[in-house]
């Protein structure tokens, strides 16, 4: 079996979503859990996955070093294949995914209007996620991009929130806008290059002898623009981010959760798997600039943002925006430590940030609002409530002992040491955060209490199990990151290997992390 | 000449079809159901004569070297044979065609059907004049004979003054590059061409580019496409817009890349000319696909925003042309096919809308996703056609697209490229705003419930389905195309 893992897992929820479309539509019960296990099923064979890897055996651009390897010929006139594959890279965004899927059918039992077209695209958009993280052919990578827009323009447009149409065309058109360019730079690519298969581009392009056009350095650069467009309105970086907060406010919870969750580390996971491999040269070049700067203005933007919102939804999908700021800061150092830090940044945004979105469905099925200065001592009538939603909140702001805390000192270790002077701008990001999280912490569980929310039911035992998981990460990896970064770290060490020149210092970061822990 | 005849066969049938039904329709008394039956085996015969007995005469010259049958004409009649038997089955309910005009709307769809076939085959200058007047002249009439219709006879008016200028400008070309190189027959051009005359020759051949850019709708000589496909009966526009487009499609490839660009004694001329005619078709595409987009965004008529979404797939066609490459050529083919399916279906829901409800508004559509039963399904097929126009995987549409932008690159036409994928953005806005009236809009207005008989549902699943196919499984269909390309 071990032998088609990555389809199968990639897949099931698609056989789901067919054998949804089969049953009657009066079948709620039925529908749902179908839903359940066609999502665990990647999520069993994700842990088995983590189980057989090899740290070691690291990917990017050697083709032998890939596990769970498919490949078959597909388009053979373009030297196309359907080639999957994974590597240290993909594995955590795989698990995240895959982990996410899952959590997001719980999310979804709230759901009333049509479920058989709502877990049916569902599980599309499922297969659609998995299928980008795990491809390892350019064409595959955007097919399966593309697909991805289909279901969650319905999802958003037709279970969303009032201003549902105009989050759900607005969503759409930008990520288009963004990948359509994609397009354009895969068959230069090939035209250049003859092959679609990133792994053999990655080999051609780090060994620095560019075949034909490529060579000229202003068609690199412009690659690499062309790329960072698509990939930066996915992420979304500061200037392309407009789209995150309508969809996110509008989408119901469980896509919202997705949507932060998942999509958003689909940018950073593009430019990881695309760019740095693929246009190394470039990538040293613009990246403090496209990835640096932006990122703290993206850590400060959006923690100023999210600090004037009234509505819970909304202040977080822009501390989304704030947190997705210190991926790109940790990818713009080109060292071990940020590079790890960037990458476990990405795993704990995702847990954190749909547990947080999770909890603020809570409310909202509830209050039927999310007005933040509306809502007041909740803590009175849901206690248990409040500790989850403590949970997650702190998680947000960086509590040591919390994952989230781990991967944002990673990434300022890393970065301090090539941005000095930016990091400590970001650093400041850190107690804006806790100031946005905690003000309106206050605002919804302190305060006076209001008679009228006392009718109100603590958080039910489905919406309990549905955050668990995650916060098991959060609190697993906040005590005991090593299981994480054993599994990336051989990899990312080699990225910037492949990122700097040849003379580049590598070094044990575990070491460097126990030593900043319990020396200095 | 008797051989000739025989190789003819399925364009034969479709002449005696037309007369059989000319005849049966005069006598006044023919109901019709049975018109309908007649006309629909008359088509079928013809598609499987063609299937039949079209091999044997590959590389066959007929009637004085004037047709010629080979594969490319194959595919073509294919599609325009298929295309026929399309709009029979629309028409066959159509409100929009009373009893009355119904024979006489059938006997000119065989006649546009015939001179498409002609067109396809053609490889001498007057016979292409001479078929192209064919499409033509049925044209206006299938468009200006809704007599009571105010709509209709403008348009149609319209249609044959545009259409009279363009066959007399591309005729004065023809007539010069006669006066230059002595012959009508497109293979001793090349032969006959000397570098002296390259000025003239460039000249004629944007003249007869003018003829044909009409037929395809390309941008500026598009003006009369929304008038004639708003007023013309529905399954008459489906016709429109996919067979006339796809015939001034083949014979703009016969002309300007079969002849002069496969062979070598073709190298004097292609020196001469290339440059100038890559560029004029790079504006061509850019202007085309870009301009009716943009038209597309603001109508509120659904066959009038397919009309202009019609014009901007014909400048991504024009794209393949512009790539002037095998390959480009190969993936304009995949995409007519491709364009066949999807805008056929997309104009079978909405004639199917028209003839239920008598109404072709966007905001007709709201609700659709919601009403259950066959509407449902209505609504479910639509998006799949939608999607494929607007060129997303997995749909056939989407490979289209892909392909031609492949040979594009490989040209390394850039600039035609980055317009062609900023319209991709563009029309996406337009097809979301029929999804978006069918499913984000939830209020269901009453009316008559739809329901679909057997063979509508039939056609409808098999097309969608087949975009789908075409969309993942396309390698052997591809592999085909590159063989019919001589």
């Amino acid at each position: 079996m071990d032998n088609y893992i990555l389809s199968i897992i990639t897949f099931a929820p698609l056989a789901g979503a067919l054998l949804i479309l089969l049953m009657p539509s009066s079948s709620r019960k039925m529908i749902q859990w179908t839903s359940v296990v066609f999502t665990a099923i990647p999520l069993v064979l994700a842990f088995r996955l983590y189980q057989n890897f090899l740290p070691s055996n690291t990917g990017l651009h050697e083709a032998n070093l890939y596990q769970f390897v498919e490949k078959y010929s597909w388009i053979s006139s373009f030297n196309i294949n359907y080639y999957v594959g994974i590597d240290g890279l993909s594995i955590t965004m795989v698990i995240l995914s895959a982990l996410i899927s899952f959590i997001g059918v719980f999310a979804s039992f709230s759901i009333q209007k049509a479920i058989k077209g709502y877990f049916a695209l569902y599980l599309l958009l499922c297969t659609a996620m998995m299928g980008v993280f795990v491809s390892l052919d350019f064409f595959l990578f955007y097919v399966f991009w593309e697909v991805m827009l289909l279901p969650m323009y319905f999802l958003i447009g037709i279970w969303g929130g009032p201003r549902r149409e105009y989050a759900a065309i607005k969503f759409f058109l930008y990520t288009l806008f963004g990948s359509v360019f994609m397009l354009l730079v895969m068959l230069f690519f090939y035209y250049n290059a003859h092959t679609f298969s990133l792994v053999e581009l990655a080999s051609i392009m780090v060994s620095r002898e560019y075949p034909g056009y490529l060579n000229v350095a202003n068609f690199r650069i412009a690659a690499w623009v062309l790329l960072f467009i698509g990939f930066a309105i996915k992420i979304p970086a500061f200037p392309f981010h407009t789209w995150l907060p309508d969809a996110h406010v509008e989408a119901p919870t469980a896509i919202s959760v997705i949507l932060a969750g998942v999509l958003l580390k689909m940018g950073t996971y593009g430019l990881l798997r695309i760019s740095y491999p693929l246009l190394p040269h470039e990538t040293m070049m613009m990246a403090p600039y496209a990835l640096g700067a932006l990122g703290i203005v993206n850590i400060i933007y959006g923690a100023f943002v999210a600090m004037a919102q009234n509505d819970l939804k909304k202040l977080i999908a822009y501390s989304s925006i704030s947190h997705m700021g210190y991926v790109m800061l940790g990818m713009a150092a080109f060292n071990v430590e940020g590079m790890n830090g960037a990458l476990f940044q990405m795993f704990n945004h995702g847990t954190i940030t749909a547990m947080l979105f999770i909890m603020v469905g809570v409310i909202y099925d509830r209050a039927h609002h999310r007005n933040i200065n509306e809502l007041g001592g909740l803590i009175q009538h849901m206690p248990r409530y409040a500790v989850f939603t403590a949970f997650a909140f702190f998680a947000g702001l960086g509590l040591p002992g919390l994952s989230g805390f781990i991967s944002e000192v990673l990434v300022f270790l890393g970065a301090f040491k090539v941005y000095p002077v930016l990091t400590a701008i970001a650093a400041s990001g850190v107690v804006l955060t806790a100031a946005y999280l905690l003000w309106a912490y206050m605002r919804v569980f302190f305060d006076k209490v209001q008679e009228r929310y006392k009718d109100f039911k603590d958080i039910n035992g489905i919406e309990m199990f549905s955050v668990l998981p995650v916060a098991f990460f959060i609190l697993l990896f906040g005590v005991y990151p090593a299981p994480y970064l054993k599994l990336v770290e051989p990899t990312m060490t080699k990225m910037t290997s492949i990122i700097a020149e040849p003379a580049a210092v590598t070094f044990n970061f575990l070491n460097q992390l126990s030593h900043f822990f319990f020396k200095g | 000449m008797f051989e000739s005849t025989k190789a003819i066969l399925p364009e034969l049938i479709l002449v005696i079809t037309t007369f059989y039904l000319t005849l049966r329709s005069a006598s006044g008394r023919a109901k019709r159901g049975s018109l309908y039956i007649e006309a629909l085996i008359g088509a079928i015969c013809a598609l499987v004569c063609l299937f039949l007995f079209s091999e044997k005469y590959y590389g066959f010259k007929a009637f004085y070297s004037t047709i010629e049958l080979d594969k490319t004409a194959f595919f073509f009649r294919m599609i325009f044979i298929s295309l026929a038997i399309f709009v029979i089955v629309m028409t066959a309910k159509s409100t929009e065609i009373s009893d009355y005009l119904f024979g006489e709307n059938l006997v000119l769809v065989f006649s546009i059907t015939t001179g498409m076939c002609f067109v396809a085959s053609s490889i001498d200058l007057l016979m292409i004049y001479f078929s192209l007047e064919w499409i033509s002249l049925s044209s206006y009439l299938l468009t200006g004979f809704i007599a009571h219709k105010r709509s209709s006879s403008e348009a149609g008016m319209k249609y044959t003054l545009f259409g009279g200028i363009a066959s007399a400008v591309m005729l004065f070309g023809m007539s010069w590059l006669f006066g230059v190189t002595g012959t009508l027959k497109l293979d001793e051009i090349p032969a006959a061409f000397a570098a002296s005359h390259s000025i003239m020759m460039m000249f004629s051949l944007v003249l007869i580019l003018v003829g044909f850019a009409f037929k395809v709708a390309a941008v500026p000589l598009h003006f009369w496409v929304p008038d004639v496909y708003q007023a013309a009966s529905t399954p008459i526009t489906t016709l429109f817009s996919i067979g006339p487009k796809a015939a001034g499609f083949a014979v703009l490839i016969r002309v300007f890349y079969y002849s002069f660009y496969n062979s070598e004694e073709t190298a004097l001329l292609m020196e001469s000319l290339k440059p100038g005619l890559e560029i004029v078709f790079q504006f061509f595409a850019a202007f085309t696909m870009t301009a009716g987009n943009l038209l597309a965004l603001r109508q509120e008529n659904i066959k009038r925003m397919l009309a202009y979404s019609s014009i901007s797939h014909a400048g991504f066609l024009l794209m393949g042309v512009a790539a002037m490459s095998d390959k480009g050529i190969q993936a304009l083919y995949f995409y007519i096919f491709i364009y066949l399916l999807m805008n056929g279906g997309a104009f079978f829901v909405v004639n199917l809308i028209i003839n239920r409800w008598g109404a072709e508004n966007i905001s007709d559509y709201e609700g659709l996703g919601w009403r259950g039963g066959s509407q449902s399904m209505i609504a479910v097929a639509m998006s799949v056609f939608l999607f494929s126009l607007a060129g997303l995987p997995p749909f056939g549409g989407f490979i289209g697209k892909w392909f031609i932008f492949a040979a594009a690159v490989e040209k390394h036409m850039y600039a035609l490229v980055v317009v062609g994928l900023v319209n991709i953005v563009i029309a996406l806005y337009y097809y979301a705003r029929i999804l978006r009236a069918m499913y984000l809009v939830q209020t269901v207005s009453p009316r008559t419930e739809i329901r679909l008989k057997i063979n509508e549902g039939f056609f409808m699943g098999a097309l969608s389905l087949s975009l789908i196919y075409y969309g993942i499984f396309f390698p052997p269909f591809m592999g085909y195309l590159k063989t019919i390309i001589p």
